[in-house]
């Protein structure tokens, strides 16, 4: 019986196929957000850990902070307020750094200062961003060579003026040309090439073979006339002592800088797990804000359904009439009208399922375009999810109209006109 | 039955449409009910055949009492035990003749080839056999109404209620269904059936008339065509 009722709903709805489609197109929406919500949020999660693959537990990034009290959150919107506004916080040196290394657990550490130049040679010309790094930065986050050398202790404590190119500012500004050895100008003082690094691709979000790497400490006498620093990176020895590293790290930074409240701090450390949990935190926002409104979308799709379907009771009001005076029970009728609806939402939520994977694999394949590493990923249990809320949407937004038809008395329903 | 009102309430207006009713129809009769439009004689049959409920009064059936059925039960009474034929024929348009005979089995979850064989079987009988593939548009009213005789008689009812099933026939069409009632009657069926014509209460056996919702004559008719 019940296949038979469920083939007289499939009949049904293709002698009606454009309005159960449009009665469908909520639902086609709702689940094709599900799986791009599902499926982009897995590939942006790649993405990130992709962009942040060198760091390592064993990774400790300090950056400066404007000293306020209040949450982790709070701070860092005040800070990057306050820098965008050109504040400048001026605490952080390379003596910071010397000390830091002292700590047992620190394996190694580098500073940087960070800026953008024009950097000339002949005629060709590039406004880039350049790293002022220490020299430990090529061993530390494994920057390959492909011809010339990074720049030494020697050349950093000598303010030499030499830079390192990335791949891609060489090619604009020397083309297949040898690099090292010839001279570039930034800010009108020549700077000699010792080097070109290996493609190294995006990192930290930065397209990096667009990158020039100066001596840390040149790039500051030289080109930024300053003598504070953006960062330090450090990595330690052991990650298991990171409790106790962070907070020899915390005493020796508030004893360089004088400070003797922990809510002054002018300085913070940041760590793989913080990272992971900030990154967690975005992307769950942004998971929230979308299954928001593919809730939406689905409501209001299960509300479409639902009026058409009260439509159909009522247009086939006489038709129920019939099949109840010979002997269709309330059950039965129901049961008709509630396959119907499961099945306009079945049918939108393989349409939807189907959508959104040809959404969420466009936006991988175009983004790979973009050469980032956006990998398209497909959780099983984003198709099975979307399935049963489409499923579910057809019973629950379908059963009160199913219900008032199988309620309906069927002499006075069968002289209905 | 015995006592049998109804009142219809529209708004605030009360229609007391059967006002007592009383009678008795043994197995294999063949009745027509008489009256004039709004005597209440549809009500009537309506009631007898389950499709609505009385207000007042006892209605016994096959000697058991029917006021306290469920729907679920009514349903299955209407499905097995009682066969309706309308004046409208009222078939499902998009279904062929042999589907629309089909429809009641669906209900009493019969097995499909035993589906086909009886629909096909009850189609023949009513003289159909030609015609079992067609649309209820491309057949005439009075093979219309016999594809509507045969979904009535496929789950083999003791009953079957007509309510003026030659109605919307013409003569030549109203006796050849006229025939199929009084044969089925000699097979031993009861019928009952609204009329309004004597014509076609000539066919049956006992004639009952009614007016303002109670019975003014019940007789038996002794000169059956």
């Amino acid at each position: 019986m019940y296949f038979h009722i469920l083939k007289m709903s499939l009949r049904a709805l293709q002698d009606n196929k454009t309005r159960s489609v449009l009665t469908a197109l909520g639902v086609i929406v709702g689940t094709a957000i599900v799986i791009i919500v599902l499926s982009v949020g897995a590939g942006v999660r790649g993405l990130i850990l992709h962009q942040l693959s060198s760091i390592t537990p064993e990774t400790l990034w300090i950056e400066v902070q404007i000293p306020l009290k209040g949450t982790r959150a709070e701070k860092d919107a005040a800070t990057g307020q306050a820098i965008s506004s050109g504040v400048q916080i001026k605490t952080l040196k390379i003596d910071d750094l010397d000390d830091l290394k002292k700590i047992p657990n620190i394996e190694d550490g580098y500073a940087v200062v960070i800026g953008q130049e024009k950097f000339t040679y002949h005629s060709e010309e590039k406004r880039a961003i350049y790293w002022g790094v220490s020299p430990q930065y090529q061993k530390m986050e494994n920057l390959k060579m492909s011809s010339g050398r990074f720049f030494s202790m020697k050349d950093d404590n000598s303010l030499s003026k030499m830079v390192v190119l990335g791949k891609d500012i060489k090619e604009t500004l020397f083309g297949n040309q040898e690099a090292v050895g010839k001279k570039i100008k930034i800010k009108g003082q020549s700077f000699t090439v010792i080097g070109v690094a290996e493609q190294v691709g995006t990192k930290y979000f930065m397209d990096m073979d667009e990158m020039v790497y100066i001596p840390v400490q040149t790039a500051q006498k030289k080109i930024l006339g300053q003598d504070h620093l953006q960062g330090i990176s450090l990595k330690m020895k052991n990650k298991d002592l990171l409790p106790t590293t962070k907070s020899q790290i915390e005493r020796s930074l508030r004893r360089n800088h004088h400070i003797d409240d922990p809510e002054k701090d002018d300085f913070v450390v940041r760590t793989l797990d913080e990272s992971m949990e900030i990154i967690d935190m975005v992307t769950d926002a942004i998971s929230i804000l979308l299954f928001a409104l593919a809730s939406i979308s689905l409501v209001v799709g299960g509300i479409g359904i639902m009026n058409v379907m009260y439509v159909a009771v009522t247009d086939r009001t006489q038709e129920i009439g019939l099949k109840k005076a010979i002997g269709a029970s309330p059950f039965a009728i129901r049961f008709q009208f509630l396959s119907e609806s499961v099945v306009i939402c079945t049918i939108g939520g393989i349409l939807g399922i189907g959508l959104g994977i040809s959404i969420s694999w466009l936006v991988s394949f175009i983004a790979g375009h973009l050469q980032y590493y956006w990998p398209f990923i497909l959780p099983t249990s984003s198709v099975l999810l979307a399935f049963w809320i489409s499923v579910g949407i057809g019973i629950v937004f379908g059963y009160a109209p199913a219900n008032k038809g199988s309620k309906l008395n069927p002499i006075e329903a069968l002289q209905k006109t | 039955m015995s006592g049998i009102h109804k009142t219809y309430h529209t708004g605030s207006v009360q229609a007391h449409v059967l006002r007592g009713i009383s009678v008795e129809i043994k197995k294999n009769e063949y009745v027509a009910i008489m009256g004039p439009s709004g005597s209440g004689k549809s009500t009537l049959m309506n009631i007898m055949g389950f499709l609505d409920v009385h207000d007042a009064g006892e209605y016994l059936f096959d000697n058991r009492p029917v006021e306290g059925y469920d729907e679920e039960e009514l349903a299955e009474i209407r499905n097995k035990r009682v066969g309706f034929v309308f004046q409208m024929f009222y078939l499902l348009p998009k279904m062929s003749a042999l589907d629309n005979v089909k429809l009641p089995m669906l209900y009493a979850n019969i097995p499909e080839k035993e589906q086909e064989e009886r629909a096909k079987q009850a189609l023949i009988s009513v003289g159909l056999e030609d015609r079992m593939h067609h649309k209820p548009n491309e057949l005439s009213g009075g093979q219309q109404q016999r594809v509507s005789i045969a979904r009535a008689l496929v789950n083999e009812p003791k009953v079957i209620f007509a309510d003026e099933p030659t109605g919307n026939l013409d003569t030549h069409s109203g006796n050849e269904v006229m025939e199929i009632f009084t044969r089925l009657n000699r097979e031993g069926k009861t019928i009952i059936m609204i009329t309004h014509e004597d014509e076609i209460a000539a066919y049956t056996k006992r004639k009952i008339i009614i007016r303002d919702g109670l019975i003014t004559s019940d007789e038996i008719n002794h000169s059956q065509k």
